[in-house]
Protein backbone atom coordinates (compact mmCIF):
# COMPACT_ATOMS: atom_id res chain seq x y z
CA UNK A 1 0.00 0.00 0.00
CA UNK A 2 2.83 2.39 0.96
CA UNK A 3 4.63 1.46 -2.24
CA UNK A 4 1.46 2.12 -4.26
CA UNK A 5 1.02 5.56 -2.69
CA UNK A 6 4.68 6.37 -3.38
CA UNK A 7 4.42 5.21 -7.02
CA UNK A 8 1.20 7.15 -7.49
CA UNK A 9 2.81 10.27 -6.03
CA UNK A 10 5.90 9.87 -8.23
CA UNK A 11 3.73 9.48 -11.33
CA UNK A 12 1.76 12.54 -10.27
CA UNK A 13 4.90 14.67 -9.87
CA UNK A 14 6.48 13.33 -13.05
CA UNK A 15 3.33 14.06 -15.06
CA UNK A 16 3.09 17.55 -13.58
CA UNK A 17 6.68 18.78 -13.59
CA UNK A 18 8.62 16.45 -15.85
CA UNK A 19 6.44 16.60 -18.89
CA UNK A 20 3.95 19.40 -18.76
CA UNK A 21 6.04 22.32 -17.58
CA UNK A 22 9.29 21.25 -19.23
CA UNK A 23 7.54 20.24 -22.47
CA UNK A 24 9.33 16.96 -22.99
CA UNK A 25 6.32 15.42 -24.71
CA UNK A 26 6.20 17.69 -27.72
CA UNK A 27 6.92 15.21 -30.46
CA UNK A 28 4.57 14.40 -33.31
CA UNK A 29 3.19 11.14 -31.89
CA UNK A 30 2.49 12.70 -28.48
CA UNK A 31 0.68 15.55 -30.20
CA UNK A 32 -1.46 12.95 -31.97
CA UNK A 33 -2.37 11.37 -28.62
CA UNK A 34 -3.10 14.86 -27.26
CA UNK A 35 -5.36 15.84 -30.17
CA UNK A 36 -7.20 12.49 -29.97
CA UNK A 37 -7.72 13.03 -26.25
CA UNK A 38 -9.10 16.55 -26.76
CA UNK A 39 -11.38 15.33 -29.57
CA UNK A 40 -12.68 12.38 -27.55
CA UNK A 41 -13.02 14.21 -24.24
CA UNK A 42 -13.72 17.79 -25.24
CA UNK A 43 -15.68 17.48 -28.46
CA UNK A 44 -17.46 14.12 -28.44
CA UNK A 45 -18.80 14.77 -24.91
CA UNK A 46 -20.60 17.91 -26.05
CA UNK A 47 -23.98 16.15 -26.45
CA UNK A 48 -23.82 14.56 -23.00
CA UNK A 49 -22.83 17.89 -21.44
CA UNK A 50 -25.70 19.81 -23.09
CA UNK A 51 -28.23 17.13 -22.10
CA UNK A 52 -26.95 17.08 -18.51
CA UNK A 53 -27.04 20.86 -18.23
CA UNK A 54 -30.60 20.81 -19.62
CA UNK A 55 -31.63 18.27 -16.98
CA UNK A 56 -29.93 20.30 -14.24
CA UNK A 57 -31.55 23.49 -15.56
CA UNK A 58 -35.02 21.95 -15.37
CA UNK A 59 -34.40 20.67 -11.85
CA UNK A 60 -33.06 24.05 -10.69
CA UNK A 61 -36.00 25.94 -12.15
CA UNK A 62 -38.51 23.53 -10.63
CA UNK A 63 -36.78 23.58 -7.24
CA UNK A 64 -36.35 27.34 -7.54
CA UNK A 65 -40.05 27.73 -8.26
CA UNK A 66 -41.00 25.58 -5.29
CA UNK A 67 -38.63 27.42 -2.94
CA UNK A 68 -38.87 30.97 -4.17
CA UNK A 69 -42.33 32.42 -4.57
CA UNK A 70 -41.65 35.13 -7.13
CA UNK A 71 -39.33 33.40 -9.52
CA UNK A 72 -36.87 35.78 -11.11
CA UNK A 73 -37.43 38.41 -8.48
CA UNK A 74 -35.54 37.03 -5.52
CA UNK A 75 -31.76 37.07 -5.25
CA UNK A 76 -31.72 33.44 -4.12
CA UNK A 77 -32.84 32.34 -7.57
CA UNK A 78 -29.76 33.82 -9.26
CA UNK A 79 -27.50 32.48 -6.53
CA UNK A 80 -28.99 29.07 -7.28
CA UNK A 81 -28.23 29.48 -11.00
CA UNK A 82 -24.61 30.58 -10.35
CA UNK A 83 -24.09 27.83 -7.78
CA UNK A 84 -25.65 25.18 -10.06
CA UNK A 85 -24.00 26.02 -13.37
CA UNK A 86 -20.74 27.56 -12.29
CA UNK A 87 -19.35 27.10 -8.81
CA UNK A 88 -20.70 24.03 -7.03
CA UNK A 89 -22.73 21.48 -8.96
CA UNK A 90 -21.21 21.92 -12.45
CA UNK A 91 -17.59 21.03 -11.53
CA UNK A 92 -18.75 17.80 -9.83
CA UNK A 93 -20.98 16.81 -12.77
CA UNK A 94 -18.30 17.62 -15.37
CA UNK A 95 -15.68 15.66 -13.42
CA UNK A 96 -18.04 12.68 -13.09
CA UNK A 97 -18.75 12.72 -16.84
CA UNK A 98 -15.00 12.89 -17.53
CA UNK A 99 -14.34 10.07 -15.08
CA UNK A 100 -17.00 7.81 -16.55
CA UNK A 101 -16.34 8.61 -20.22
CA UNK A 102 -12.60 9.18 -20.39
CA UNK A 103 -11.06 8.08 -17.08
CA UNK A 104 -12.30 4.51 -17.21
CA UNK A 105 -11.43 4.19 -20.89
CA UNK A 106 -7.88 5.32 -20.03
CA UNK A 107 -7.60 2.61 -17.37
CA UNK A 108 -8.91 0.01 -19.82
CA UNK A 109 -6.68 1.14 -22.69
CA UNK A 110 -3.50 1.33 -20.61
CA UNK A 111 -4.33 -1.99 -18.92
CA UNK A 112 -4.76 -3.62 -22.31
CA UNK A 113 -1.48 -2.11 -23.49
CA UNK A 114 0.29 -3.38 -20.37
CA UNK A 115 -1.00 -6.96 -20.80
CA UNK A 116 -0.06 -6.83 -24.48
CA UNK A 117 3.51 -5.81 -23.51
CA UNK A 118 3.06 -2.53 -25.43
CA UNK A 119 4.31 -0.48 -22.47
CA UNK A 120 7.49 -2.59 -22.29
CA UNK A 121 7.81 -2.22 -26.06
CA UNK A 122 7.61 1.56 -25.74
CA UNK A 123 10.46 1.54 -23.21
CA UNK A 124 12.59 -0.60 -25.50
CA UNK A 125 11.88 1.87 -28.31
CA UNK A 126 13.37 4.58 -26.09
CA UNK A 127 9.97 6.15 -25.50
CA UNK A 128 9.03 7.14 -21.98
CA UNK A 129 5.48 5.82 -21.33
CA UNK A 130 4.86 8.89 -19.14
CA UNK A 131 5.80 11.32 -21.92
CA UNK A 132 4.01 9.42 -24.64
CA UNK A 133 0.93 8.06 -22.91
CA UNK A 134 0.24 9.98 -19.71
CA UNK A 135 1.27 13.60 -20.24
CA UNK A 136 -0.83 14.10 -23.42
CA UNK A 137 -3.79 12.55 -21.61
CA UNK A 138 -3.33 14.81 -18.58
CA UNK A 139 -2.96 17.96 -20.71
CA UNK A 140 -5.82 16.91 -23.02
CA UNK A 141 -8.21 16.08 -20.20
CA UNK A 142 -7.51 19.29 -18.24
CA UNK A 143 -7.92 21.38 -21.40
CA UNK A 144 -11.10 19.50 -22.38
CA UNK A 145 -12.49 19.90 -18.86
CA UNK A 146 -12.14 23.66 -19.17
CA UNK A 147 -13.86 23.63 -22.58
CA UNK A 148 -16.66 21.45 -21.17
CA UNK A 149 -17.12 23.88 -18.27
CA UNK A 150 -17.74 26.68 -20.74
CA UNK A 151 -20.22 24.50 -22.69
CA UNK A 152 -21.93 23.50 -19.51
CA UNK A 153 -22.21 26.98 -18.00
CA UNK A 154 -23.28 28.60 -21.26
CA UNK A 155 -25.82 25.98 -22.33
CA UNK A 156 -27.11 25.61 -18.76
CA UNK A 157 -27.78 29.32 -18.26
CA UNK A 158 -29.37 29.69 -21.72
CA UNK A 159 -31.56 26.62 -21.26
CA UNK A 160 -32.53 27.75 -17.75
CA UNK A 161 -33.60 31.10 -19.21
CA UNK A 162 -35.59 29.46 -22.02
CA UNK A 163 -37.32 27.13 -19.58
CA UNK A 164 -38.14 29.86 -17.06
CA UNK A 165 -39.34 32.30 -19.74
CA UNK A 166 -41.53 29.62 -21.27
CA UNK A 167 -43.25 28.65 -18.03
CA UNK A 168 -42.88 31.72 -15.82
CA UNK A 169 -42.71 34.60 -18.35
CA UNK A 170 -39.35 35.79 -17.09
CA UNK A 171 -37.91 38.64 -19.18
CA UNK A 172 -34.61 38.16 -21.02
CA UNK A 173 -33.08 41.33 -19.57
CA UNK A 174 -34.12 40.59 -15.99
CA UNK A 175 -32.76 37.07 -16.13
CA UNK A 176 -29.34 37.82 -17.61
CA UNK A 177 -28.88 41.00 -15.57
CA UNK A 178 -29.62 38.98 -12.45
CA UNK A 179 -27.13 36.24 -13.39
CA UNK A 180 -24.36 38.73 -14.31
CA UNK A 181 -24.92 40.73 -11.09
CA UNK A 182 -24.51 37.61 -8.96
CA UNK A 183 -21.57 36.21 -10.90
CA UNK A 184 -18.16 37.29 -9.60
CA UNK A 185 -14.60 36.72 -10.83
CA UNK A 186 -14.09 34.53 -7.76
CA UNK A 187 -16.94 32.23 -8.92
CA UNK A 188 -15.22 31.73 -12.28
CA UNK A 189 -11.85 31.20 -10.60
CA UNK A 190 -13.38 28.59 -8.28
CA UNK A 191 -14.94 26.77 -11.21
CA UNK A 192 -11.67 26.72 -13.17
CA UNK A 193 -9.72 25.55 -10.11
CA UNK A 194 -12.17 22.78 -9.23
CA UNK A 195 -12.55 21.50 -12.78
CA UNK A 196 -8.86 21.57 -13.72
CA UNK A 197 -7.59 19.98 -10.48
CA UNK A 198 -10.34 17.32 -10.62
CA UNK A 199 -9.45 16.54 -14.26
CA UNK A 200 -5.77 16.29 -13.37
CA UNK A 201 -6.39 14.00 -10.41
CA UNK A 202 -8.81 11.70 -12.24
CA UNK A 203 -6.44 11.31 -15.20
CA UNK A 204 -3.43 10.52 -13.04
CA UNK A 205 -5.43 8.07 -10.89
CA UNK A 206 -6.95 6.30 -13.93
CA UNK A 207 -3.63 6.12 -15.81
CA UNK A 208 -1.84 4.87 -12.71
CA UNK A 209 -4.43 2.12 -12.15
CA UNK A 210 -4.21 1.13 -15.83
CA UNK A 211 -0.43 0.77 -15.53
CA UNK A 212 -0.87 -1.40 -12.41
CA UNK A 213 -2.40 -4.22 -14.51
CA UNK A 214 0.16 -7.02 -14.66
CA UNK A 215 -0.47 -10.10 -16.76
CA UNK A 216 -4.14 -10.84 -17.26
CA UNK A 217 -7.01 -9.09 -19.03
CA UNK A 218 -9.25 -10.03 -16.10
CA UNK A 219 -7.33 -7.54 -13.94
CA UNK A 220 -8.57 -4.65 -16.10
CA UNK A 221 -12.16 -4.46 -14.73
CA UNK A 222 -10.83 -4.65 -11.16
CA UNK A 223 -8.46 -1.76 -11.85
CA UNK A 224 -11.28 0.19 -13.54
CA UNK A 225 -13.43 -0.22 -10.42
CA UNK A 226 -10.52 0.88 -8.24
CA UNK A 227 -9.84 3.94 -10.39
CA UNK A 228 -13.50 4.90 -10.21
CA UNK A 229 -13.62 4.54 -6.41
CA UNK A 230 -10.39 6.46 -5.76
CA UNK A 231 -11.04 9.22 -8.31
CA UNK A 232 -14.71 9.60 -7.25
CA UNK A 233 -13.71 10.04 -3.62
CA UNK A 234 -10.88 12.44 -4.51
CA UNK A 235 -13.16 14.59 -6.71
CA UNK A 236 -15.86 14.85 -4.03
CA UNK A 237 -13.30 15.64 -1.34
CA UNK A 238 -11.63 18.32 -3.47
CA UNK A 239 -14.91 20.00 -4.41
CA UNK A 240 -16.18 19.85 -0.85
CA UNK A 241 -12.92 21.29 0.53
CA UNK A 242 -12.83 24.23 -1.91
CA UNK A 243 -16.53 25.00 -1.30
CA UNK A 244 -15.96 24.84 2.46
CA UNK A 245 -12.95 27.18 2.28
CA UNK A 246 -14.99 29.65 0.26
CA UNK A 247 -17.90 29.41 2.71
CA UNK A 248 -15.61 29.95 5.72
CA UNK A 249 -13.87 32.92 4.08
CA UNK B 1 28.86 -5.39 -26.37
CA UNK B 2 29.04 -7.92 -23.55
CA UNK B 3 26.05 -9.20 -21.68
CA UNK B 4 26.60 -11.08 -18.46
CA UNK B 5 24.38 -12.48 -15.77
CA UNK B 6 25.86 -12.65 -12.29
CA UNK B 7 24.42 -14.89 -9.55
CA UNK B 8 20.95 -14.40 -10.94
CA UNK B 9 18.09 -15.81 -8.89
CA UNK B 10 15.09 -14.82 -10.96
CA UNK B 11 12.41 -15.88 -8.47
CA UNK B 12 12.35 -16.55 -4.77
CA UNK B 13 11.51 -20.22 -5.41
CA UNK B 14 14.42 -20.70 -7.86
CA UNK B 15 17.18 -22.80 -6.38
CA UNK B 16 20.04 -22.60 -8.85
CA UNK B 17 21.92 -19.39 -9.35
CA UNK B 18 22.50 -18.45 -12.94
CA UNK B 19 25.90 -17.16 -14.07
CA UNK B 20 26.71 -16.45 -17.70
CA UNK B 21 28.81 -14.18 -19.80
CA UNK B 22 28.12 -13.73 -23.48
CA UNK B 23 29.82 -11.86 -26.21
CA UNK B 24 28.44 -13.76 -29.18
CA UNK B 25 25.02 -14.79 -30.49
CA UNK B 26 23.23 -17.77 -28.99
CA UNK B 27 19.83 -19.28 -28.23
CA UNK B 28 18.73 -20.07 -24.69
CA UNK B 29 16.78 -23.27 -24.71
CA UNK B 30 14.27 -22.99 -21.88
CA UNK B 31 11.32 -25.32 -21.48
CA UNK B 32 7.80 -23.89 -21.64
CA UNK B 33 6.56 -22.23 -18.43
CA UNK B 34 10.05 -22.14 -16.92
CA UNK B 35 10.44 -18.37 -16.90
CA UNK B 36 11.54 -17.59 -20.46
CA UNK B 37 9.60 -14.33 -20.78
CA UNK B 38 10.48 -13.36 -17.20
CA UNK B 39 14.17 -13.74 -18.10
CA UNK B 40 13.64 -11.45 -21.13
CA UNK B 41 12.07 -8.83 -18.85
CA UNK B 42 14.96 -9.19 -16.37
CA UNK B 43 17.47 -8.76 -19.21
CA UNK B 44 15.86 -5.51 -20.31
CA UNK B 45 15.36 -4.19 -16.79
CA UNK B 46 11.57 -4.46 -16.71
CA UNK B 47 11.62 -6.72 -13.66
CA UNK B 48 14.14 -6.74 -10.86
CA UNK B 49 15.42 -10.27 -10.18
CA UNK B 50 15.04 -11.67 -6.68
CA UNK B 51 18.82 -11.72 -6.30
CA UNK B 52 21.85 -11.12 -8.50
CA UNK B 53 22.26 -8.78 -11.45
CA UNK B 54 22.23 -8.50 -15.20
CA UNK B 55 25.21 -6.54 -16.52
CA UNK B 56 25.61 -4.97 -19.92
CA UNK B 57 29.19 -3.94 -20.57
CA UNK B 58 29.70 -4.10 -16.80
CA UNK B 59 26.82 -1.68 -16.18
CA UNK B 60 24.03 -3.02 -13.99
CA UNK B 61 20.82 -3.23 -15.95
CA UNK B 62 18.12 -1.32 -14.16
CA UNK B 63 15.08 0.57 -15.44
CA UNK B 64 16.47 4.11 -15.38
CA UNK B 65 19.72 3.15 -17.06
CA UNK B 66 17.98 0.97 -19.63
CA UNK B 67 15.96 3.87 -21.06
CA UNK B 68 19.25 5.57 -22.01
CA UNK B 69 20.61 2.34 -23.45
CA UNK B 70 17.48 1.89 -25.52
CA UNK B 71 17.63 5.52 -26.65
CA UNK B 72 21.26 5.18 -27.58
CA UNK B 73 20.15 2.42 -29.91
CA UNK B 74 22.18 -0.34 -28.25
CA UNK B 75 19.34 -2.79 -27.67
CA UNK B 76 16.44 -4.02 -29.77
CA UNK B 77 13.79 -6.32 -28.35
CA UNK B 78 11.30 -8.58 -30.08
CA UNK B 79 8.57 -9.67 -27.68
CA UNK B 80 6.74 -12.97 -27.82
CA UNK B 81 3.39 -11.16 -27.89
CA UNK B 82 4.79 -8.89 -30.64
CA UNK B 83 3.56 -5.83 -28.73
CA UNK B 84 2.90 -3.54 -31.68
CA UNK B 85 1.31 -0.30 -30.47
CA UNK B 86 -2.33 -1.01 -31.23
CA UNK B 87 -3.55 2.53 -31.94
CA UNK B 88 -0.75 3.29 -34.40
CA UNK B 89 -0.46 2.16 -38.01
CA UNK B 90 2.37 -0.16 -39.05
CA UNK B 91 4.25 2.79 -40.55
CA UNK B 92 3.81 4.80 -37.32
CA UNK B 93 4.95 1.83 -35.22
CA UNK B 94 8.20 1.69 -37.16
CA UNK B 95 8.51 5.47 -37.28
CA UNK B 96 8.08 5.82 -33.51
CA UNK B 97 11.08 3.53 -32.97
CA UNK B 98 13.20 5.49 -35.43
CA UNK B 99 12.02 8.88 -34.15
CA UNK B 100 13.36 8.16 -30.68
CA UNK B 101 16.36 5.98 -31.43
CA UNK B 102 17.61 7.76 -34.53
CA UNK B 103 16.44 11.26 -33.69
CA UNK B 104 19.02 12.88 -35.97
CA UNK B 105 17.66 11.06 -39.02
CA UNK B 106 15.43 13.25 -41.19
CA UNK B 107 11.76 12.36 -41.69
CA UNK B 108 12.41 11.61 -45.35
CA UNK B 109 15.25 9.21 -44.56
CA UNK B 110 13.10 7.54 -41.93
CA UNK B 111 10.32 7.06 -44.47
CA UNK B 112 12.76 5.60 -47.02
CA UNK B 113 14.21 3.21 -44.47
CA UNK B 114 10.76 2.00 -43.39
CA UNK B 115 9.67 1.47 -46.99
CA UNK B 116 12.92 -0.33 -47.74
CA UNK B 117 12.26 -2.82 -44.94
CA UNK B 118 8.61 -3.24 -45.89
CA UNK B 119 9.56 -3.77 -49.54
CA UNK B 120 12.09 -6.42 -48.56
CA UNK B 121 9.19 -8.46 -47.17
CA UNK B 122 6.70 -7.38 -49.86
CA UNK B 123 4.53 -5.82 -47.16
CA UNK B 124 4.37 -2.16 -48.30
CA UNK B 125 0.59 -2.47 -48.66
CA UNK B 126 0.34 -2.91 -44.88
CA UNK B 127 1.94 0.43 -44.01
CA UNK B 128 -1.36 2.25 -43.36
CA UNK B 129 -3.01 -0.68 -41.58
CA UNK B 130 -3.30 -1.11 -37.83
CA UNK B 131 -1.89 -4.16 -36.01
CA UNK B 132 -5.39 -5.61 -35.45
CA UNK B 133 -5.88 -5.78 -39.23
CA UNK B 134 -2.82 -7.98 -39.72
CA UNK B 135 -2.60 -11.76 -39.78
CA UNK B 136 -0.55 -13.49 -37.10
CA UNK B 137 2.40 -14.11 -39.45
CA UNK B 138 2.34 -10.50 -40.72
CA UNK B 139 2.36 -9.26 -37.11
CA UNK B 140 5.43 -11.41 -36.38
CA UNK B 141 7.31 -9.96 -39.35
CA UNK B 142 6.48 -6.37 -38.40
CA UNK B 143 7.53 -7.05 -34.78
CA UNK B 144 10.84 -8.43 -36.05
CA UNK B 145 11.20 -5.43 -38.36
CA UNK B 146 10.65 -3.03 -35.45
CA UNK B 147 13.35 -4.81 -33.46
CA UNK B 148 15.99 -4.64 -36.21
CA UNK B 149 15.15 -1.44 -38.12
CA UNK B 150 17.47 0.70 -35.99
CA UNK B 151 20.29 -1.82 -36.39
CA UNK B 152 20.88 -2.34 -32.63
CA UNK B 153 24.10 -3.84 -31.26
CA UNK B 154 22.19 -6.29 -29.11
CA UNK B 155 18.99 -7.96 -30.24
CA UNK B 156 16.92 -9.87 -27.66
CA UNK B 157 14.39 -12.13 -29.30
CA UNK B 158 11.73 -13.87 -27.19
CA UNK B 159 10.32 -16.95 -28.94
CA UNK B 160 12.04 -16.58 -32.32
CA UNK B 161 10.28 -17.78 -35.45
CA UNK B 162 10.95 -18.40 -39.08
CA UNK B 163 8.62 -18.19 -42.03
CA UNK B 164 7.57 -20.56 -44.77
CA UNK B 165 7.43 -17.57 -47.13
CA UNK B 166 10.71 -17.47 -49.07
CA UNK B 167 10.85 -13.63 -49.24
CA UNK B 168 10.35 -13.25 -45.52
CA UNK B 169 12.72 -16.11 -44.70
CA UNK B 170 15.40 -14.38 -46.78
CA UNK B 171 14.72 -11.10 -44.95
CA UNK B 172 15.14 -12.82 -41.54
CA UNK B 173 18.41 -14.47 -42.58
CA UNK B 174 19.81 -11.27 -44.10
CA UNK B 175 18.99 -9.27 -40.98
CA UNK B 176 20.58 -11.91 -38.73
CA UNK B 177 23.68 -11.85 -40.92
CA UNK B 178 23.80 -8.04 -40.70
CA UNK B 179 23.96 -8.31 -36.89
CA UNK B 180 26.83 -10.78 -37.18
CA UNK B 181 28.75 -8.66 -39.72
CA UNK B 182 28.43 -5.50 -37.63
CA UNK B 183 29.73 -7.26 -34.52
CA UNK B 184 26.33 -7.23 -32.85
CA UNK B 185 24.89 -10.14 -30.91
CA UNK B 186 21.52 -11.87 -30.90
CA UNK B 187 20.14 -13.48 -27.77
CA UNK B 188 17.16 -15.65 -28.58
CA UNK B 189 15.06 -17.51 -26.01
CA UNK B 190 12.95 -20.45 -27.08
CA UNK B 191 11.52 -23.76 -26.00
CA UNK B 192 11.99 -25.04 -29.56
CA UNK B 193 15.60 -26.05 -30.06
CA UNK B 194 15.15 -26.69 -33.79
CA UNK B 195 14.78 -22.96 -34.44
CA UNK B 196 18.45 -22.45 -33.51
CA UNK B 197 19.63 -24.42 -36.52
CA UNK B 198 17.40 -22.43 -38.87
CA UNK B 199 18.73 -19.15 -37.49
CA UNK B 200 22.30 -20.38 -37.22
CA UNK B 201 22.56 -19.86 -33.47
CA UNK B 202 24.48 -21.78 -30.82
CA UNK B 203 22.21 -23.44 -28.23
CA UNK B 204 22.62 -22.94 -24.49
CA UNK B 205 20.29 -25.12 -22.43
CA UNK B 206 18.89 -23.45 -19.37
CA UNK B 207 16.63 -24.98 -16.74
CA UNK B 208 15.36 -24.48 -13.20
CA UNK B 209 14.78 -20.76 -13.71
CA UNK B 210 11.40 -20.87 -12.06
CA UNK B 211 11.18 -24.05 -9.99
CA UNK B 212 13.71 -25.48 -7.59
CA UNK B 213 15.67 -28.47 -8.90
Amino acid sequence: MQNEIYSSFRLFIEALFGDIFFGRSTNKMSLKVLSNQIYFTGFEALGVIVLTSLALGIVLILVGNAMIQNLGQGESFYKLIVSGFITDIAPVIISMILLLRSGLSMTTELGYMKVNQEISALRTMGVSPVSYLISPRVIGTVFSALILSIYFAFSGVVLAYLFSSLFFNLLYQDFFNGVITHLTVLDIFIMITKVSISAFILTVVCCFQGLQVERSFTEIPHRAIKSFSVAFFAILLLNFTISLIRFLL
Amino acid sequence: MKLSVRDLLLFEESKERFNYSFNKSFLFHINASEGKTSLVHALIGNIIPFEGAVLLDERVVCSSEMVNLFRSNEIGVIFNKHALISNLTIFENLELTLAHKCSLMSALLRKDLILEHLEACALVHLSRKRPCELSSSQTKVIAFMRGVITNPKLLIWDDPYTSSDVTIERYFIEEMKKREDSGGIVIALSSDVSIAKKLGLEVVPLSHLRKSA
